[in-house]
């Protein structure tokens, strides 16, 4: 017999006997959205959290601290390394397979103005040609050059940060931008003429401050706003050598203040490129970003950092931890929609089985007339397959539109992301239901197909 | 096993001889069914029941045979085990020469593609099939395109006088069209043999004249033989020969050349 001869003579019989079929496709339809539906949920929550994750940084990015950090008793200790976290460091870093770049950085707390506004800025020193590898893209702009001196990269909010401190008098509060500020920033940082102060008392008057003195200021320019991302949208960035040497130049300054007055001054710019303090001797960085190609590689890059002698850590840490909670999560509603399915296919294999009992003579009539017994199997095994077929391909539609339900509805509880998606059906999902379906559907389809193989042909035809 | 062979085949060589003598049937006519010193025995709870007793029987192509006995005779059951639809429980059957008692389900199957058609006594139409679907379904089992089945099907429904019916359901005929649409099955695939279980048993005198014209119509046509089991004596006649069958034994062998041919 031919195939198609088989899946039109099964069908045939489908259409037969319409109520039947089309409860029982009901139960594989039920059965398959169930398990569509629920695992939808394990892989939309296991989704939504690494994007909410990659939103404070990106996952294939490690952290590498100058201390190592060990734990003892249950308690968790750290203790400056051994090593010093150094140029000689990075190079080594860059040198493990599967890195793309290190960058080490300097951080400084200081001031911005431009006319009456000002601003404190966490700003970070980077290496301009690294730049690239970490997650640096501009929305206006442009990045940073490896010549460029005054130059000033922004994050998306920075520039919300300018506030007019004569207003706090009137005000009582400082109004600081968000993300969602509908107005524009009060200071335009690409257009604007910027300064840039260590003295973080500038620009403001505490009352009448003694020995208050005038510090230095330096001319800077912005020339780009960073896209959106959790990480960088507070922070400033400058080409790492003139920061350092501006900071050699205040450090030269504030002897000079200190030698020349003998009382306090007003205020320290806090900033971390001699290590732990700056009474520290060791050329040591603060941090260093490692980049590592592939995420799966992550945890192993992380390993071999911390035998280096430093502490490291990155969101994929995190991630692993959440994933393996989501697996178990996922498994628990995978379970929940199997169940139905199995009882779906309970239903499969009740509908052959009458159907079986009610075509005894056709069955026997067709083996009479010479059909092989593989041909009868393999009617009923398409007929059972096909209920499972149709249920499961029709039961993912349902799936797709119940997820989108779940996710107008889960919208409202989580507006702080965008786009929220709970409930997710990946096309690895849809097909893997779909051929679970006509398993289950082949399963249930194979003790009833054997039966009707067996059933004597002799007894199916006799004269009643 | 050469030998076992040999000592089979002389043995059947032998009794074809003397089946020859017996009904002193000249060469000319070349067997198609050979049946040797057949038996079957059924079990019933501790009780034996002999259905079949050492029947030994040639039938040649192209012939109109006719078992003929009462109800419980063993006839119905000799033509089953010859359709290979039940084992012998001793004795032999070439068909062909083909021991068809020795093949296997599989092969039963294909052989029975092959070489042989069955008429019922109740139709036994599948239902929710059509009347050329249903001539075609033999062809469809052997891998038949469609087109192909479905032409055949429609030239041998023409044949047995249903030009109108080709798309009637079993349930939207008579009694006498049904059994029509079951001759045109049997003969679609052009088999050496067509079985006829009490082909007329459900149809009234005038329509089982009409059938039985049809099917050794068909048959004389094709040079098929044609093995027919009835109880009625009036339908019998119609045969080339009648074998009468009795507990489970031939118990006369009537031949009837001049009629029917």
């Amino acid at each position: 017999m031919k195939i198609t001869d088989i899946l039109g003579m099964a069908l045939k019989n489908l259409f037969r006997r319409k109520m039947r079929t089309f409860l029982t496709l009901l139960g594989v339809l039920i059965g398959t959205t169930s398990i569509a539906v629920m695992m939808s949920i394990g892989v939309g929550l296991d989704k939504t959290m690494e994007e909410q994750m990659q939103r404070y940084g990106s996952l294939n990015t490690i952290t590498v601290n100058p201390y190592t950090y060990f734990e003892s008793d249950g308690m968790a200790y750290t203790q400056p390394s051994v090593k010093t976290l150094d140029d000689k460091a990075v190079q080594e870093f860059e040198q493990i397979d599967g890195v793309v770049a290190a960058m080490s950085e300097i951080r400084a707390m200081l001031k911005f103005a431009s006319g009456r506004y000002i601003a404190y800025v966490d700003l970070v020193g980077v290496e301009p040609a690294k730049m690239q590898y970490f997650d640096f893209e501009v929305s206006e702009g442009r990045l940073l050059n490896e010549d460029d001196k005054g130059a000033i990269v922004f994050g998306k909010d920075m520039s919300y940060q300018f506030y007019n401190p004569r207003s706090i008098g009137r005000n009582g509060v400082i109004m600081f931008g968000g993300d969602n500020n509908e107005e524009p920033p009060p200071v335009n940082v690409l257009e604007d003429k910027l300064i840039m102060t260590f003295d973080l008392s500038y620009g403001e008057s505490y009352g009448n401050q003694p020995g208050s003195v005038r510090r230095k200021t330096y001319k800077i320019q912005g020339v780009g706003i960073l896209k959106d991302s959790g990480e960088h949208n507070y922070s400033a960035f400058m080409n790492m050598n003139y920061l350092k040497k501006l900071i050699k130049d205040n450090e030269r300054e504030e002897r000079r203040i200190a030698g020349s007055q003998s009382s306090e001054f007003g205020g320290y710019a806090f900033y971390s490129v001699g290590g732990m303090g700056r009474s520290s001797t060791k050329e040591s960085y603060e941090r260093v970003l490692v980049r590592v190609k592939d995420v799966n590689r992550v945890e192993e890059v992380q390993k071999k950092i911390q035998d280096m002698g430093f502490a490291c850590y990155s969101l994929a840490d995190a991630r692993n931890e959440a994933k393996k909670q989501f697996a178990i999560i996922q498994a628990v509603l995978g379970a929940i929609g199997a169940i139905s399915l199995f009882v779906a296919s309970l239903g499969i294999t009740n509908t052959m089985y009458m159907s079986i009992y009610e075509r005894t003579r056709e069955i026997g009539i067709i083996k009479v007339l010479g059909c092989y017994l593989r041909d009868i199997r393999g009617m009923f095994l398409f007929e059972a397959g096909m209920i499972g077929f149709f249920g499961g391909t029709i039961g993912i539609g349902v799936s797709y539109g119940i997820s989108a339900v779940i996710n107008t509805i889960a919208r409202g509880f989580i507006p702080d992301v965008p786009n929220a998606a709970i409930s997710r059906i990946p096309l690895w999902l849809a097909l893997a239901s779909v051929s679970i379906a006509v398993l289950v559907g082949l399963i249930a389809g194979y003790f009833p197909s054997r039966r009707a193989m067996k059933l004597s042909a002799l007894d199916a035809i006799k004269n009643e | 096993m050469i030998n076992i062979c040999l000592e089979s085949k002389k043995r059947a060589n032998f009794i074809l001889k003397g089946v020859c003598n017996i009904l002193n049937v000249a060469d000319k006519r070349e067997p198609i069914i050979t049946i040797s010193n057949l038996s079957k025995i059924y079990r019933v709870g501790e009780e034996k029941v002999i259905a079949l007793e050492n029947i030994n029987l040639v039938i040649n192509k192209g012939e109109f045979c006719c078992f003929l006995g009462t109800s419980g005779s063993g006839k119905s059951t000799l033509l089953n085990v010859l359709a290979g639809l039940e084992k012998p429980t001793r004795g032999n059957i070439r068909i062909k020469n083909v021991n068809i008692e020795k093949l296997n389900e599989k092969k039963l199957a294909a052989f029975r593609q092959d070489n042989i058609g069955f008429i019922f006594q109740a139709y036994n139409l599948v239902n929710y099939l059509n009347a050329v679907e249903n001539v075609s379904l033999p062809l469809m089992f052997k891998g038949v395109s469609k087109k192909e089945r479905t032409k055949k099907a429609v030239e041998l429904l023409k044949a047995v006088g249903l030009p109108k019916h080709l798309r009637h359901k079993p349930t939207q005929m008579s009694g006498g069209q049904q059994q029509r649409v079951g001759i045109a099955r049997a003969f679609v695939t052009n088999p050496d043999i067509v079985f006829a279980d009490e082909p007329t048993g459900n149809l009234d005198s005038k329509t089982s004249m009409e059938v039985l014209d049809l099917m050794t119509g068909l048959a004389k046509t094709n040079n098929q033989t044609l093995i027919m089991v009835t109880h009625d004596v009036n339908i019998a006649k119609r045969a080339d020969r009648i074998i009468y069958i009795l507990d489970g034994r031939i118990e006369k062998i009537e031949e009837r050349q001049s009629v029917g041919g």
